[in-house]
């Protein structure tokens, strides 16, 4: 991994904030629930009794989900982020941009839970009319959890960080997978299509696909026999469904590291 | 222009549409004085002609002088329409060569026409008519299309390269001319450095603009994109400010006025109105543009040229030459304080795409006489690498931009692949969006500060205007509402879920031509990615396809939902209905659901939000819309506060996108708020300082005023963990 380089954007208060308050209030509790750790923290500048005007003056700074002006102003009490040193471990991204991620997570939490809701997702405008968007909300709840919390919306987002081949190169074999390798790219597309996560593609999850994906002047009779010859074409062992291992054959000369890779991830 | 009045934007445009019209006409008028003796020949050897035999009756006179100047102008007219309409029906011309290429060549044909009938030199252009009529509307079209987030953004980098570019290129090729000036075998001794300089400025005048639309289907990055954009506005100032100081100040003020401008006029007006307004400026500074090119074209043709090789060919090879050492250079040095270096392929695009435009020969034209006593010399060189740039450069950057991009060959992909590599787009765009923009937060959100706070309230009309999308919408949540509550029978939709795969799996033989067509259909009707990257044209509107597949996509949307919560599934993600969500907050003196739902409203008044991020759906880059619908709420949610909780009218939800646990609440009834947690909210939202922040407060505030007791079901709810 390489050592982390914060990029020359010049008096970043941000960036010397989080470098400030590396630490963070590591309070223990699971992540599960709903980055309950900072949220401690907060509550410690209330206080259970506190009267019905908190202080708007240092609440603020923490409490403003709108994400923009004080927390840049005002970013060095802001920029905690919990096990700052496990999720960069874990999704290999830089400390600026889990920094930029750190301030788009709280921009995206409106009310300041700590966590993301589906329905702060689906306020994303340009979400509601992508054709999947609603399997790509889906896709950042496994397990149809209803809270994203932090380092679960990094760990999604850790699979479109570009591929950096120098950082291939030095990969301790013993480790696990980055979660941006191939496989792991191609892992994350496969559930797109099998909703019910049996492993496998069936000619009914690929018609629900195509249908979601296709305009209106297409007749079913046409989505069903391309959804037929889709999986025909792809499926080996004649099971009628796609494994994930006739996927990713099917893929095999497609450039997959560059089509599901974000550049400002890196 | 619709029932509204536009918002009276720069008295310019007005003065220009006229002047437009009148320069036509007053160009040729210069000419035509001096002339006319060569018609009246024509004229009089007609009438002898004609008047050959005796007393006879005159039945037909030509008059040509008397004509002239309209039916020329007409001509023009009618022939660059002409061209410019065949050349965008074709479909693949324009992506072939940029549209400069055509405009040269009509003006060419013009002077053709023009050079045979009269043997005189061409109309003149003149300087005032350069200055006052024909550059501003180009500027104002520039400025007003500009996007301008990224502008801002990447500004510090245009700055530097645009602006030492430019110098740079200028000094440079100045420089070397006159070093080749100096060698007196060939002729060239009477240039002195200082035209050489000035030469140098206005031959490194680029309109890269003018090749965008050609390599615009690879896809090129959106900083790529801003460089480009960038160097071309701020190219044509430079060299228009090399002139006079005066015509520096007057490019800054249009460019400042079209960009600050548009954000506010397109909130203003109606859909129509925005387009019209959009359609106007394009049309102006088109029609400018044309002019230009059709007066280079007639010049090419005549006798007004001095040609000497040496001259022009190291003119040709230098403009090049420093091209290139600007681009590499200066990228190389901004590349180390750039997050996101510009890649050697980027450079090679942006090197290629120096193609000179109008603006460098119209600066040559202009070249006072008496400073440059070889001023052919100069339009002639100009000339020639225009010519050269726009033709040769212009019509191989497609292939090249196109090479670079290391597109694989276009070989026939299998249906599968290109079913999954949409999929991919699809999704990588939507993750993109959820990442979305990143930026210098503090300059921009300052900005955005002060923009509603003051300008907002001086400037944007109370009530707005909805966008199509926007009406389509309410319209579609309304139905939606009505169809609950009455609990009617729902219809089936074509999208209805069919019956499940009972289909027995026949492996059907398909043929060839089966797949092929299969791949077709695929292909053509598979819904578009979202495009990141900005598109700009500089002779065309984007078309609106893509509001087309949005409203198919959200009334699918719709359609799903309501077929799932037919079949009992409140929830697509299978949760049923009556679990109180941990999503909702509660109030401890009032049922949960209308609750929460109120204070969703509030949180939804976050207008200052991140981007794009509102619930309405629209679909203009700009979203005016997006705003127009902040706007209402925050008015309407303060009025509502005022009423002290009486009956909540779900009219809020119907602005609200697929919030599936709102269309829930919307079927229960209001609840009453307890006065005192109003009171006290109250209180707390006046003294709220910042104002554009006040929503997301008052919903905090709200939440904060929760304590433990009562009937709270989130045990979970980190809420609590504030008390």
């Amino acid at each position: 991994m390489k050592p982390p380089v914060v990029r020359a954007r010049p008096a970043d208060p941000a960036t010397l904030g989080l470098a400030l308050h590396l630490p963070g209030s590591r309070v223990g509790g699971k992540e599960r629930q709903g980055s309950g750790a900072w949220l401690p923290a907060k509550a410690a500048a209330f206080g259970p009794g506190a009267t019905r005007r908190p202080r708007l003056g240092d609440g603020r700074g923490e409490r403003r989900p709108g994400g923009s002006s004080a927390m840049g102003s005002r970013s060095s009490h802001a920029a905690r982020i919990p096990d700052v040193d496990s999720i960069r471990r874990e999704t290999g991204f830089s400390q600026a941009s889990l920094l930029r991620l750190y301030h788009r997570f709280r921009a995206l939490d409106r009310t300041g839970k700590g966590y993301l809701s589906r329905m702060d997702l689906q306020q994303i405008e340009a979400l509601a009319v992508n054709p999947l968007g609603d399997r790509i909300i889906d896709s950042f709840f496994p397990d149809g959890s209803l809270r994203l919390d932090f380092p679960g919306f990094v760990r999604v987002l850790a699979h479109f960080r570009p591929v950096d081949e120098e950082e291939d190169g030095n990969r301790d074999p013993k480790e696990p997978e980055p979660l941006n390798s191939r496989m792991n790219k191609l892992r994350f597309a496969f559930q797109l299509y099998d909703l019910d996560r049996d492993g496998k593609i069936s000619r009914h999850e690929m018609l629900q696909v195509l249908r979601l994906m296709v305009g209106v002047q297409v007749t079913e009779e046409q989505l069903e026999s391309i959804a037929d010859r889709t999986v025909q074409e792809a499926d080996e062992d004649g099971d009628g469904a796609v494994s994930f291992l006739e996927f990713t054959k099917s893929l095999e000369k497609m450039n997959i590291e560059q089509k599901m890779s974000i550049r400002i991830l890196k | 222009m619709g029932d509204r009045a536009l918002v009276p934007f720069s008295p310019w445009s007005w003065c220009l549409l006229l002047a437009t019209l009148q320069c036509c006409g007053a160009s040729f008028e210069l000419n035509r004085s001096t002339d006319s003796s060569a018609q009246r020949e024509l004229n009089v050897r007609f009438a002898a002609a004609s008047s050959q035999p005796v007393e006879t009756i005159s039945v037909f006179t030509l008059d040509y002088d008397y004509v002239q100047i309209p039916y020329e102008v007409t001509l023009w007219i009618l022939l660059a329409s002409l061209a410019k309409i065949g050349f965008h029906l074709h479909r693949r011309l324009p992506g072939l060569m940029p549209e400069s290429c055509l405009l040269i060549l009509v003006g060419a044909l013009v002077g053709a026409v023009i050079f045979g009938t009269d043997h005189k030199s061409p109309p003149v252009m003149d300087s005032s008519i350069y200055f006052l009529y024909l550059l501003p509307p180009i500027v104002l079209e520039s400025g007003y299309f500009m996007p301008t987030r990224p502008f801002f953004e990447n500004l510090g980098s245009i700055l530097w390269w645009a602006g030492l570019g430019a110098l740079l290129n200028a000094f440079g090729i100045g420089l070397s001319l006159y070093l080749i000036c100096q060698v007196p075998a060939f002729g060239l001794g009477d240039i002195n450095l200082l035209q050489n300089l000035l030469f140098g400025s206005l031959i490194s005048a680029v309109d890269p603009v003018a090749v965008l639309a050609v390599f615009e289907e690879a896809r090129v990055n959106e900083q790529l994109y801003m460089m480009i954009f960038g160097e071309a506005l701020l190219n044509d100032g430079i060299s228009v400010g090399t002139r006079s100081w005066a015509s520096l100040c007057s490019f800054c003020r249009i460019t400042a006025c079209a960009v600050t401008m548009k954000k506010y006029v397109e909130e203003n007006v109606s859909q129509t109105s925005c387009t019209t307004i959009k359609y106007f400026m394009k049309m102006l500074s088109s029609v400018s543009e044309t002019l230009i090119f059709i007066f280079m074209g007639v010049s090419t043709i005549g006798k007004n040229h001095e040609w000497n090789w040496a001259f022009i060919c190291f003119t040709l090879v230098f403009c090049q030459i420093w091209r290139a050492i600007s681009v590499f250079a200066l990228f190389y040095v901004s590349n180390r304080f750039r997050t996101f270096p510009f890649s050697v392929k980027d450079q090679c695009v942006i090197f290629y795409s120096g193609v000179r435009g109008a603006g460098s020969f119209s600066l040559a034209f202009l070249l006072p006489p008496s400073l440059f006593p070889r001023k052919k010399l100069f339009v002639t060189a100009t000339l020639v690498v225009i010519y050269f740039t726009v033709f040769i450069q212009g019509i191989t950057v497609g292939p090249l931009v196109r090479y670079l991009d290391v597109r694989k060959t276009n070989k026939k992909e299998s249906i599968n692949e290109e079913l999954h590599t949409r999929l991919m787009d699809h999704l990588k765009a939507g993750v993109e969006d959820v990442c979305g923009q990143w930026s210098h937060y503090q300059v921009r959100d300052k900005f955005k500060k002060f923009d509603h706070k003051y300008l907002r309230k001086i400037l944007i009309r109370k009530n707005l205007p909805k966008s199509s999308l926007v009406s389509l919408y309410k319209k579609l949540e309304m139905k939606q509402a009505i169809e609950m509550v009455e609990s009617g029978v729902l219809s089936s939709t074509a999208f209805s879920i069919p019956h499940q795969a009972q289909k027995t799996q026949e492996t059907k033989r398909l043929s060839p031509e089966d797949v092929e067509s299969m791949r077709d259909i695929l292909t053509r009707n598979m819904y578009q990615v979202r495009q990141r990257t900005l598109s700009y044209n500089k002779y065309n509107l984007q078309p609106q396809t893509s509001e087309k597949q949005a409203k198919e996509i959200l009334i699918r949307r719709r359609n799903t939902f309501r077929e799932s919560m037919k079949k009992g599934h409140s929830l697509p993600w299978g949760k049923p209905a009556g679990t109180k969500n941990i999503r909702y907050l509660s109030f401890p003196y009032s049922s949960p659901l209308p609750a929460g739902r109120d204070v969703k409203m509030a949180e939804f008044t976050d207008h200052d939000g991140s981007d794009s991020e509102l619930p309405p759906i629209t679909f203009h880059t700009h979203s005016p819309a997006k705003s127009i619908q902040e706007r209402r709420w925050t008015a309407e949610v303060i009025p509502m506060k005022s009423l002290h909780g009486a009956g909540t009218p779900p009219r809020f939800g119907y602005q609200r996108s697929t919030s599936r646990e709102e269309r829930l609440g919307r079927g229960r009834r209001a609840i009453l708020r307890p006065k005192p947690l109003f009171h006290a909210v109250d209180e707390e939202f006046e003294s709220e300082e910042e104002g554009e922040e006040e929503a997301p407060a008052f919903g905090s505030l709200l939440s904060s005023e929760l304590r433990p007791g009562g009937d709270c079901n989130l045990s979970h709810s980190p809420l609590l963990q504030r008390k």
